[in-house]
């Protein structure tokens, strides 16, 4: 009888002392200005007020001032999401984003810190007969698109599935975002009037092309979420097929292994389609001057994994320069004071910057003139998907004009007008469909 | 202030119980907890407290009164006086938005929408001061004279503001008289604990679940599959936010000498909706039986009116929202259904078959409780019926399945009657743990890994509301 006794009274003390020692604790320790971990400055006690005190505002702040400057807090934090981990181990915050589209791109976009180059245009050198390294464009469809290697394991991580020593983004699509986006080409559209034929180019990501099916079926099939976006476009907007394009030569590189991009050799791809819209014909890849990258890539989806597998497969970059004199300049700034000349596939960039390697990575604004007569000038609204492709529109329009909606500020409209813009080519790569930032930066410069 | 903050674990709790226990007198004890319980009350409603002393302070008044009336009519006028104040300031502060929304559907109206904020509780104390004035009419209970003695029972803080319904007659005595007492303590420790476990550690991240499965963006296309998965942790994180609730303050009561009814009995494990409404919120069905169904004739005379009364006000109680009519009106037609048709022969059917039957109806009623726009609850039942795109189950349903069914399992487990079965079983070996020494040191470190679990999770997440707060 006098165990269970003790025993009662170990369990209230033992409660009562820790609770009074934690609660004393909060009341003797110094009060922390920051914690480094979150990065922000912690609340401290709140000046008492009556206003405060009548709206229960003041208890909230009392409690924020408790909650931050709880005794040992960051040790706590520690242990609650040691905790987390183990028991709830698939509620862990990046798990929570699996099917979020990403509304920023920042963190898989390349590292935008990378100086541009600032050389002299490049003497365009002319075309030397490279041997074919890659086939000939094939005729397109082939009834069935290129079979895939059986698949191997399939590992999940951080919104990301990696399958064949691939990483790809999970795809899932908004219906009511995917007709807003064809709804702001529309009103684009119909402030153009008849002189500017505008083109739709929607790239689809690696996932739709070498996942499982499961992982393009339904919402999350990019096909379908294409074809609500060009369903909803006007007869005269041109969408461009880039799609077949793109799935019948799945059995090339021409996505990234390591990175959400296509490939040098995937934009040529859908350079292709689009030609077939615009009523050129595209250059061969054996008219073109081929270069490899030095060095091995890794890219944005090794950022965000940090898988192993992939680290031992790295990336490889190539590219085609286009058969063309031309100039290049970049504006980076909104106040278009900065400029630099540009070479639109620089060899010198290496290695974990490959991607930079076209176009000069993302800039405000672009222009290139070029030494042909054709009439024919377009305005290219893209992401980044549209720095690898923009070389070889050079190989056909007087001048190119080149602008990303998340740095360009001014009116596209106004460009499209005093410039004499003849083509518009909308290019944006499935999740860039509801990319907030470029979503409301087109909406600014689109007015 | 709710129970799972860290001001309440660490300042408000600890000060209370050093406070009380500084004296054996329940007199001295009583001030200090009116004192707490109105500061606490205060700390999220600065403003509403006076509503909380006014309503106590008229229904009192009115018990005084009736207590003096000579004649039989008289006793009766005062009740209803305090009936009509107390159903009358509930109607104003709950109802009036929702009343003049349902006005403006109709041709030639067009009120503003009046934005009345919700005072905290007023639907569980509301109704506490109610058993106190009929008990007292029906001349079960004595006048309580003091104010601050009345006004302690309303407001006494482990159930002012999401219950359970204490009745007057209840804790009649412990107002008076009332001993701490070790084992109290003890037991109250670990009823506490354990419902603040269930409130941190479970209903919370059941919740995380239900966001992931309901709030996603692009809910118009979820599956099927997703759907369901979405409103069986739905079910996880109700039962064990609101029993978490519960537990909470009946482990609080018994540390102040308080001994208060139970609300839950584990309302999964039941086998119809007459006993899943026996095991889920007992106060609030009893009070309906006790103070509604029975005045109205029970079963006696017009039993059917009468239980669609009770419901109506069982699902109106809920919410000022059509959603929550409708989930009472729900229940109505399934006892009705049930009375007719199942209990009949109920010995017929496996009670396996019966037992899923009652949890797909009771799950069934969750989308009516979960989804007050009705057009996101026709959402979801055109994604269960007429599977859109993505199909009965697309790649999303699968990856959320796999991620999460073993938590909702084990937690559907945990809504059993499995610890009290344990104890059953395994009884004798039990009792000897109990009374060693080891045993002694087993259970106070499992108590505070407990707290230190749940409060290492406050400290980690901000996430923190009580689903029962709204009513």
């Amino acid at each position: 009888m006098r165990t269970r006794q003790t025993n009662q009274s170990i369990l209230v003390i033992g409660f009562l002392v820790t609770l009074l020692v934690i609660g004393v604790l909060h009341l003797i320790l110094p009060e922390q200005a920051v914690s480094e971990d979150e990065g922000r400055a912690l609340a401290h006690f709140p000046k008492l007020s009556y206003a405060d005190a009548l709206t229960g505002e003041q208890a909230v702040k009392i409690e924020k001032w408790y909650n931050d400057q709880f005794p040992f807090r960051e040790n706590f934090i520690q242990a609650g999401k040691g905790w987390r981990s183990l028991a709830y181990p698939n509620l862990n915050t990046d798990g929570m984003a699996i099917y979020l589209i990403p509304d920023e791109e920042g963190t898989f976009a390349p590292d935008p810190t990378e100086p541009p180059p600032t050389a002299p245009p490049p003497t365009s050198e002319p075309a030397e007969e490279t041997p074919a390294t890659t086939e000939t464009l094939l005729p397109t469809e082939a009834p069935e698109p290129p079979p895939l290697d059986p698949f191997g394991e399939v590992t999940t991580t951080k919104g990301l599935i990696i399958i064949n020593n691939r990483a790809m983004e999970r795809y899932y699509g908004n219906e009511e975002r995917l007709k807003a986006y064809g709804e702001r080409l529309n009103r684009l559209n119909e402030k153009l009037g008849s002189g500017t034929q505008l083109y739709s180019l929607i790239a689809p990501t690696a996932i739709e092309l070498y996942a499982p099916d499961e992982h393009h079926s339904g919402y999350s099939s990019q096909k379908l979420c294409i074809g609500i976006v060009n369903d909803t476009l006007d007869p005269d907007i041109r969408a461009v097929q880039a799609y077949d394009k793109l799935l019948f030569h799945r059995d090339q590189y021409i996505y990234y292994r390591t990175d959400h991009h296509w490939t040098g050799l995937g934009a040529y791809y859908a350079y292709a389609a689009f030609c077939e819209s615009a009523g050129f014909e595209a250059a061969g890849l054996e008219e073109m001057e081929h270069y490899q990258i030095e060095g091995t890539y890794l890219g944005s989806l090794y950022r965000v994994s940090k898988n192993a597998v992939l680290k031992d497969k790295p990336d490889t970059t190539e590219g085609w320069k286009p058969n063309a004199e031309y100039t290049a300049t970049a504006w980076d700034n909104s106040e278009m004071t900065v400029t630099y000349k540009i070479r639109l596939n620089d060899e010198r960039v290496k290695g974990g910057n490959s991607y930079l390697n076209f176009s000069g990575g993302d800039r405000a604004l672009l222009k290139i003139e070029t030494n042909h007569q054709s009439g024919r000038k377009i305005l290219l609204v893209k992401d980044s998907f549209g720095n690898a492709f923009v070389p070889y529109l050079a190989n056909h329009f007087d001048e190119i004009y080149v602008i990303d909606p998340r740095y360009y500020v001014r009116s596209m409209t106004d460009l499209i007008r005093r410039e004499g813009i003849t083509d518009v080519l909308i290019l944006n790569y499935m999740f860039g469909t509801s990319n907030q930032t470029w979503l409301s930066g087109f909406d600014l410069i689109a007015k | 202030m709710v129970f799972s903050s860290l001001v309440f674990l660490y300042v408000f709790l600890p000060a209370c119980l050093v406070a009380s226990w500084l004296t054996s007198r329940t007199r001295a004890q009583n001030v200090f907890l009116l004192l707490a319980s109105l500061f606490f009350y205060a700390w999220g409603e600065p403003i509403y407290v006076i509503l909380l002393l006014l309503t106590c302070f008229v229904i009192w008044l009115c018990g005084i009164l009736l207590g003096r009336a000579r004649s039989r009519r008289a006793r009766r006028g005062w009740l209803v006086a305090a009936i009509i104040f107390a159903l009358a300031s509930l109607v104003y502060f709950k109802y009036t938005g929702f009343m003049v929304e349902i006005l403006n559907t109709l041709p030639f109206f067009n009120f503003q929408v009046p934005q009345i904020t919700l005072p905290i509780g007023i639907s569980f104390y509301t109704f506490q001061a109610l058993t106190y004035i009929i008990d007292l009419y029906r001349g079960e209970i004595r006048i309580q004279r003091s104010y601050a003695r009345f006004l302690l029972y309303v407001s006494l803080f482990p159930q002012l503001i999401a219950g359970p319904i204490v009745r007057y007659a209840d804790i009649e005595r412990e107002l008076h008289r009332r001993e701490i007492t070790l084992d109290g303590m003890a037991a109250g420790i670990l009823r506490f604990l354990g419902g603040l476990a269930k409130k941190v550690l479970i209903a919370n991240y059941a919740s995380e679940i239900v966001e992931l499965c309901l709030e996603s963006g692009h809910f118009s296309q979820i599956s099927a599959a997703t759907a369901i998965l979405g409103i069986m942790a739905f079910a996880i994180q109700i039962y064990f936010d609101f029993s978490g609730y519960s537990d909470m303050a009946i482990g609080l009561g018994l540390m102040f000498g308080f001994h208060f009814l139970e609300n839950f009995k584990h309302p999964y494990i039941s086998s119809t909706i007459t006993e899943f409404w026996r095991r889920w919120h007992i106060s609030l069905s009893t009070f309906f039986r006790d103070y509604v169904y029975i005045p109205l004739g029970g079963n006696k005379r017009h039993r059917f009116r009468n239980t669609l009364i009770v419901w109506f006000l069982t699902g109106l109680w809920h919410g000022a929202n059509l959603n929550f009519v409708v989930w009472g009106l729900y229940y109505f037609l399934l006892l009705m259904l049930e009375r007719i048709l199942i209990l009949p022969h109920r010995d017929k059917i496996p009670r396996l078959i019966r037992h899923l039957w009652t949890m797909l109806a009771v799950l069934v009623g969750w989308t009516l409780f979960y989804f007050t726009e009705t057009a996101r609850f026709l959402t979801f039942w055109g994604r269960i019926f007429a599977p859109g795109l993505a199909g009965f189950a697309d790649i999303e349903a699968k990856i959320l399945w796999k991620q999460h069914i073993l938590f909702i399992l084990l937690a559907a487990v945990f809504s059993t009657p499995l610890l009290p079965w344990i104890r059953k079983r395994f009884k004798d070996p039990l009792h000897r743990l109990e009374y060693s020494r080891m045993g002694g040191f087993l259970r106070t470190a499992g108590a505070l890994f407990l707290l230190f679990v749940s409060t290492a999770s406050l400290v980690a997440s901000s996430y923190n509301p009580f689903l029962y707060f709204r009513f």
